[in-house]
C-alpha cells in the first residue's frame, strides 16, 4: 500500500496525467472539480468516493467547487504547482458533522461514484458545531507534479 | 448566479443561527458573519445524488461562493420561489 501524502494524486488522476502527457483521449475531456471533506484517511488506490467516509449531507454539508474561486497555476516551473485561488467555505451545518481530517478533490458534486483525484491532509483537523461554517484559506490546497 | 429562491425566516434568523438555537447554542459572532442571512438569494443548483436533498448555491456576506444542502421540508418552508422574468411577448 502506498503511503498518502498531502496533495498526492490518486491513482485515477495519475492515469489521466499520463494520458494527457502522451496525447491520449481523455474522457471526460473536462470536468468541474469539487473538494470533499473526509473523516478518515484515504488509500492511494481508492478509485471512487464509495471507498471514503465523507461528511454526511444530512448536516447541510455539500461539496464545494474549486472552480468558483478559480485556480492559481499550474505554474511554469518544475515541479509545477496548482492551488485554490479563493477561500473555500462549508456550511452552515445544521448538526455537528464530526471531525474532518482529509480533503479530496473529486469530479462530481455529490454521490459515491465520483472519481478521487487528489488527496489533501488537513493541517489541523476540524470539528464544526451546529450552526458553524468551516473555512479553508486561499492557496490552502496545493498539488504538485 | 441566477437566483431561484430567497431564504426567509419568520423571526429574521440566519440559517445557521436557527439551527444553533434549536440546539440551545448561541452562534459566535465570527460564525454569524459566515451565516446565510435572512433574505439571502440562492440558486437551487443541484440535487444530492444519494440523499435527494436540494443543494443551493449562494454568496456569503464576504462574497464568497457557498454550497449548502438543505433538508427538503425546511427548504419548502423557508425558501420562497422567486418570480422569474417572463419572456418578452409572453
Amino acid at each position: 500500500m502506498t503511503a498518502m501524502t498531502s496533495g498526492a494524486l490518486m491513482e485515477y488522476a495519475e492515469k489521466r496525467a499520463l494520458q494527457a502527457a502522451f496525447g491520449l483521449t481523455l474522457s471526460p475531456a473536462t470536468f468541474t472539480s469539487y473538494l470533499a471533506l473526509l473523516t478518515a484517511a484515504p488509500t492511494q488506490t481508492d478509485g471512487t468516493m464509495a471507498l471514503e467516509t465523507e461528511f454526511n449531507t444530512s448536516t447541510a454539508y455539500a461539496r464545494v467547487s474549486f472552480a468558483t474561486g478559480g485556480f492559481t497555476g499550474p505554474s511554469s516551473a518544475s515541479p509545477s504547482v496548482i492551488s485554490n485561488t479563493g477561500v473555500i467555505t462549508y456550511g452552515p451545518f445544521t448538526s455537528a458533522p464530526g471531525t474532518c481530517t482529509w480533503g479530496m478533490a473529486v469530479d462530481a458534486s455529490s454521490g459515491t461514484s465520483a472519481n478521487n483525484c487528489v488527496a489533501y491532509l488537513l493541517a489541523n483537523s476540524r470539528t464544526p458545531l451546529t450552526g458553524d461554517s468551516l473555512t479553508a484559506a486561499a492557496a490552502g490546497f496545493s498539488a504538485t507534479i | 448566479m441566477p437566483a431561484t429562491h430567497r431564504y426567509s425566516h419568520p423571526e429574521g434568523k440566519g440559517f445557521g443561527q436557527h439551527h444553533a438555537e434549536a440546539s440551545q447554542r448561541e452562534l459566535p459572532a465570527e460564525m454569524r458573519d459566515l451565516d446565510m442571512a435572512d433574505g439571502t438569494e440562492v440558486e437551487h443548483a443541484d440535487t444530492d445524488e444519494d440523499s435527494g436533498r436540494p443543494i443551493v448555491a449562494w454568496a456569503d456576506a464576504s462574497g464568497n461562493p457557498r454550497r449548502t444542502s438543505i433538508d427538503p421540508e425546511f427548504f419548502r418552508e423557508h425558501f420562497e420561489p422567486m418570480a422569474q422574468d417572463a419572456p418578452e411577448g409572453a
